[in-house]
């Protein structure tokens, strides 16, 4: 009997640990995925050096974390339904497997130079997996209407508006400044309204991490469930989140940057002004709206609101792709990885075996994505070159659309993505 | 969730994202405007003060800016509610742990 219930102790505990660091690998790839939102204007702008920028940005989200308090201790509140999950052994697969399809979507989208929105990958691994564990009744479809599909349609276009009248007046109004007092009011606007953002990127985002680590602990019966959440789990989810913002995605801050709009300093401030004051308020308003998709509106803003600014629609629509495949595809890999780490433990009787297997897939993909992008490597050097331009390495291949970079990832070849 | 709802959020939305988001922005400018004096170009296409803005210019510029400052730390303080009320018990705004 000792030695059963030990046994029990040390699987349980071998799967939380294995769940606590794949939610904080998740909290990481969230950081450098939404560096860009914050800070890819005022480095397209040169207002601050690459380096500087993710630095300040990093720190900005690190007192955003721990200035989140009421963290929501429910996961996918109103979106899944994990209720009737069964054992806690069944939660934690479900979780993890969620987690795993989020971290993938993460990890591939930045490879492609995407922004996507990390909160809809972690929505969309934990609906895939709820619905291969629970089926579609462990969905509140509703819920994924109201709290994920409408606010990802409204965001862009309200912060394109609310860019687009302010960087007309700013252009307007500042029009006969001295050049000088341009550049230097201009710089100051910017990297004020970019702290703002990070800051309420912190806010918000690292506060879902917190989230997932503490129904882990509660399921591995190691925290009450009405206990607050332990200092630890405070501090390494900070951690994890500033030190992935200041990895800096430099892919996705390229395409933010320089792909998507010519960002001028006007531009940047109004958009990011604009991004901060919707992000700030939406949630008051119950609408809460991703950092992404109200970035990446705000830049598209800030081009059509100066005259004569061109917008690359192509490189928007790429966008728009991955905005709209985030739900189904996270969903699908956190279904598929539910059902390997499901059935393997069925099959062999092992407790453990299908998790780690999974994790050790996460691992492998994260490893091989890795690498893939050391063959055109986009960081602070290059981060700003003329866009469209042959990339930094010998291949020359000009910056490709998502099917083709799709395709040379598949196929390994050397054509460059973003 | 039919349409009605839907715009029935969106708006209030907008209108705070375009008082804020793009109100401060334009404030911001206008202060710029308020202090940049007398300016012309040079052959050369650029554009240069030659002379400086006068002391009422400056003074409604330097009030604009400390408005948006002001805002700013409001902005700030809002962020900040729910660990404000956490840490010293004082709800701020009345609107913290919602």
């Amino acid at each position: 009997m000792w030695s059963l219930h030990n046994r029990c102790v040390t699987t349980e505990l071998i799967i939380l640990v294995i769940v606590v660091l794949t939610a904080l690998a998740f909290d990481f790839t969230n950081g450098f995925h939404d560096t860009a939102n914050a800070m890819a204007t005022s480095i397209a702008t040169k207002a601050l050096k690459p380096k500087t920028a993710v630095a300040l940005s990093a720190i900005l989200n690190l007192v955003g974390a721990f200035l989140s308090i009421e963290v929501a201790k429910t996961v996918g509140k109103g979106i899944v339904n994990l209720d009737n999950a069964g054992d806690d052994t069944g939660l934690m697969l479900i979780v993890f497997t969620g987690l795993v399809g989020a971290i993938l979507w993460n990890v591939l989208t930045w490879l492609l130079g995407l922004p996507s929105s990390s909160s809809h990958a972690l929505f969309g691994g934990l609906i895939g997996a709820t619905m291969a564990s629970l089926g579609t009744d462990g969905v509140l479809w509703a819920g994924v209407l109201s709290k994920v599909v409408v606010p990802a349609v409204a965001a862009p276009f309200i912060a394109a508006v609310v860019a687009t009248v302010g960087t007309w007046f700013v252009y307007r109004l500042a029009q006969p400044v001295s050049d000088d007092k341009k550049r230097s009011n201009f710089r100051y606007g910017q990297v004020a309204t970019a702290s703002l953002v990070s800051l309420a990127h912190g806010t918000n985002d690292a506060q879902k991490t917190m989230g997932v680590i503490f129904l882990a602990l509660v399921a591995a019966n190691e925290i009450d469930p009405n206990a607050d959440i332990p200092f630890w789990v405070r501090l390494a989810c900070a951690l994890a989140i500033a030190l992935g913002t200041y990895i800096g995605g430099w892919r996705i801050i390229r395409t933010l940057g320089k792909g998507l709009v010519e960002i001028d300093s006007p531009q940047g401030m109004a958009a990011e002004g604009a991004s901060a004051a919707i992000i700030l308020t939406s949630s008051h308003f119950g609408m809460a709206l991703s950092t992404t998709h109200v970035a990446t509106g705000s830049i598209i803003g800030s081009g059509l609101g100066r005259k004569g600014a061109e917008v690359r629609w192509g490189v928007m629509g790429r966008m728009v792709i991955a905005w709209l495949i985030t739900l189904p595809a996270s969903g699908a890999v956190g279904a598929a990885t539910w059902f390997v780490g499901h059935y393997l433990n069925v099959w062999t009787g092992s407790e453990w075996l299908g998790e780690l297997v999974v994790f050790l897939v996460l691992v492998g993909f994260c490893t091989w994505m890795f690498l893939h992008s050391r063959k055109e490597p986009i960081d602070p050097s290059n981060v700003n070159d003329e866009w469209g331009a042959p990339a930094a390495s010998s291949t020359g291949g000009a910056y490709s659309g998502i099917a083709s970079a799709t395709a040379s990832a598949t196929a390994g070849s050397k054509k460059a993505e973003v | 969730m039919n349409i009605v709802d839907i715009i029935g959020k969106i708006i209030p939305v907008l209108l705070a994202g375009l008082f804020f988001g793009a109100g401060l922005p334009a404030l911001y400018a206008l202060g710029m405007r308020m202090l940049a004096g007398t300016t012309e170009y040079t052959a050369d296409g650029r554009l240069v003060e030659i002379e400086g803005p006068s002391a009422l210019a400056k003074a409604v510029g330097y009030i604009i800016f400390a408005i948006i400052f002001v805002v700013i730390i409001i902005g700030i303080l809002w962020i900040a509610k729910d660990f404000i009320l956490h840490i010293t018990g004082f709800n701020l705004f009345g609107l913290a742990g919602k």
